[in-house]
């Protein structure tokens, strides 16, 4: 039950900054795709540098699962212009691979 | 009600979907295997993605669709924890991967979008 509420507490924190972040008046959807790649990486690298079981849950499924979204990513890669979308789509998950990778070796890197 | 006392509204009802959502993708991690690949993580972001491609194809009113949209949606499908088990999966397996769960993801968005304009004459 404590971790329960401690996951939706850090989802409810995540949600949040992901609202802050995210202008709707961008005609190319910023905010997500920065959410999405910064808690890439720092899913990555909290993954391997926290050991303590209920900070690491409270972080990682929580706070960075809240923060990063994968339904409105693809909402707003279909709701774009063919060519606008697909890049969208394209550009998020090779870069957000790409921060993860990077967030998995610096975390082994800090740990070493 | 003044915009001010509005506004704290609208962010209190992300909160609150926010944290909603993740204990529901909490919940589906715990029930649904997680090796080689997390199932759990596989079904939020398919059911996610149908789900608010229905629901941003009808009218809601600013705070139903920060709560709903912004929040239990969107916290309840994770973006990090796909590109985490990318990389993970390595250079073979990772790609099948994220493209199969991708692709997915938008086919699940656009039936979402076509029935809830139906559903709601909405276009």
């Amino acid at each position: 039950m404590t971790t329960l509420l401690v996951v939706a507490a850090g989802g409810a924190v995540g949600a949040v900054i992901r609202a802050a972040l995210s202008c709707r008046n961008h005609t190319w959807p910023y905010g997500t795709l920065a959410v999405n790649l910064l808690g890439s990486f720092a899913l990555g690298i909290t993954l391997r540098t926290i050991d303590h079981p209920l900070a690491l849950i409270a972080i990682s499924s929580g706070l960075l699962g809240g923060l990063t979204t994968f339904s409105t990513f693809v909402v707003e890669g279909v709701t774009r212009p063919r060519l606008q979308g697909g890049a969208y789509v394209v550009i998020s998950v090779v870069a957000g691979v790409g921060c993860a990778a990077l967030g998995l070796a610096v975390g082994s890197r800090l740990t070493a | 009600m003044s915009s001010a006392a509005g506004s704290r509204r609208v962010w209190s009802a992300i909160a609150l979907g926010g944290a909603l959502g993740t204990a529901a993708r909490y919940g589906m991690d715990l029930v649904l295997p997680a090796d080689p690949i997390s199932i759990g993580n596989v079904v939020v972001n398919i059911v996610g993605a149908f789900v608010l491609g229905a629901m941003v194809a009808r009218p809601m009113r600013d705070r139903a669709a920060a709560f709903w949209r912004t929040g239990v949606l969107g916290a309840f499908t994770t973006f990090g924890a796909m590109t985490v088990q990318t990389a993970e999966l390595g250079p073979i397996a990772g790609p099948g991967y994220v493209i199969a769960l991708v692709l997915a993801g938008l086919a699940a968005a656009v039936v979402g979008l076509r029935l809830g304009r139906r559903g709601g004459g909405t276009t």
